[in-house]
């Protein structure tokens, strides 16, 4: 199992920022807003989200688009929109390094939502919860989290799961997707034991957040 | 500090009596229930038997609140109405020509495009433009606000703004003042104007409060020593 590694505010010029490395996939999320909508983006009592995925190299593609719009699926339930009616909130990413494992893009995606809540939470963005995914695979029977590329090269079935958090609990679904061949007992068991991961991941991701808190606040102490 | 931390999603126990939410709060409409929204430091403090509970938190865009005082920049004339841009990106705040004191038809102060005047928000609803004046609201009179002429704008986070306007004693800022004679206003959007005699005094000036945001209280003196005798 390899832990995700994470860092905040890297860059200046946008108002949040993160990278995240779970093994070889690297992506660094930058966040602006709320900032001024266009006219054909504005909504008048919410805030329009943008989601741009860039790939390593060239411009994106159908692939691209799909994790966009799987991201803007979590995003939408979880930025408290009405906050900033008829404003803009832009989340880009950059994939630096892609997964190995070309099958699907899961692993990216994971990387992207987590990426995606780091650099939301040092943009100051209204967020009605915490959110968190993580990604695992059926191989021979056994549930492995945070995969390496060869183990997802041999699995049967891939498994995206991101809940919200409150008060450190997983608490509602946002956002399931899988692909291979699996059994509905299966994904309740993945569904299950993702819970666990996501509420020991959270604890990782809280410590995150409290060194980032402290480093903002460094004047006043 | 980490007992005080709250992330989006935490549950609080605060009573909706008596109580006054500062920003990093939200009350769903459908249930009352409070929610925190923002991640930062949560502060309660008391005021008029009122319970106070503010979530402090850095952020770099600015979001106009009534009797704010901000540094804004012209970015228009319209007839009686100035634009003014009180961060990038986001839609400008208008100020009528009349919001200065003892303006009139004939009176009437002449600010081009480009020149930066200290403000305060007069008016900031949601759903209609942000409105600024150069009117001391007690007094009626200049207050303080008005165009800042010369000198050189710069920015820092919102959060060290806040606490570099409502701390006179600021630490930076006492230190700072022991090395040169300087002009300094601060806008709760970020912006901070600074004059001083020389342009040379005004860059260090501008290096050393932007390198503040990331001193603790007791390296300030020998930090801003390092940064001083780098440009002198």
């Amino acid at each position: 199992m390899v832990l995700p590694e994470y860092q905040t505010s890297l860059l200046n010029k946008v108002d949040g920022s993160s990278t995240i490395s779970i093994g070889e996939v690297k992506v660094i999320c930058s966040v602006t807003g709320p900032i001024e909508a266009k006219p054909r983006q504005e909504l008048p009592t919410q805030c329009a989200i943008e989601v741009n995925i860039r790939p390593e190299v060239g411009v994106g593609s159908t692939r691209e688009k799909n994790m966009e719009d799987k991201l803007r699926v979590v995003l939408n339930g979880t930025i408290n929109k009405f906050q900033y009616p008829r404003q803009l909130i832009q989340v880009h990413l950059h994939i630096i390094s892609k997964s190995q494992a070309t099958e699907n893009n899961l692993k990216d995606l994971h990387a992207c939502i987590n990426g995606a809540y780091l650099a939301l939470i040092d943009a100051n963005i209204s967020l009605l919860s915490s959110f968190l995914s993580t990604y695992a695979v059926i191989n021979d029977d056994r549930l492995i989290f945070n995969p390496t590329s060869e183990q997802i090269q041999s699995s049967i079935s891939h498994h995206l799961v991101c809940f919200d958090i409150k008060s450190g609990r997983a608490d509602e679904l946002l956002f399931v997707d899988s692909v291979g061949e699996f059994t509905e007992g299966e994904l309740m068991t993945v569904l299950d034991q993702s819970i666990e991961e996501i509420e020991s991941m959270n604890k990782i991701v809280r410590k995150t957040i409290t060194e980032k808190v402290s480093r903002d606040y460094i004047w006043k102490y | 500090m980490t007992e005080s931390l709250i992330v989006p999603g935490d549950r609080l126990d605060i009573k909706s009596e008596n109580i006054i939410l500062g920003p990093g709060f939200y009350v769903d409409p459908k249930t009352d229930e409070i929610l925190p929204t923002n991640a930062g430091i949560l502060e309660v403090s008391q005021k008029q038997n009122k319970t106070v509970y503010v979530i402090d938190s850095k952020s770099k865009t600015y979001i106009p609140k009534t009797n704010d005082f901000v540094i804004g920049i012209i970015t228009g004339t319209f007839g009686e109405l100035y634009k003014v841009g009180l961060s990038e990106f986001t839609q400008a705040a208008q100020m009528s020509v009349y919001a200065f004191p003892n303006a009139s038809k004939k009176n009437r102060p002449h600010l081009k495009v480009g020149d930066v005047i200290y403000a305060r928000v007069l008016s900031a609803e949601r759903d209609i433009e942000v409105e600024l004046e150069c009117i001391d609201p007690t007094t009626g009179k200049e207050g303080g606000f008005g165009q800042l002429e010369d000198g050189y704008l710069f920015t820092v986070n919102l959060a060290y703004a806040r606490y570099l306007l409502f701390n006179e004693n600021a630490e930076i800022l006492t230190e700072l003042v022991k090395k040169c004679k300087f002009e300094l206003a601060v806008g709760c959007n970020g912006r901070i104007w600074i004059k001083s005699e020389t342009v040379k005094t005004t860059i260090t000036c501008v290096k050393i409060i932007e390198e503040s945001q990331n001193w603790s209280k007791q390296d300030i003196p020998k930090k801003l020593k390092e940064v001083w005798a780098a440009f002198n």
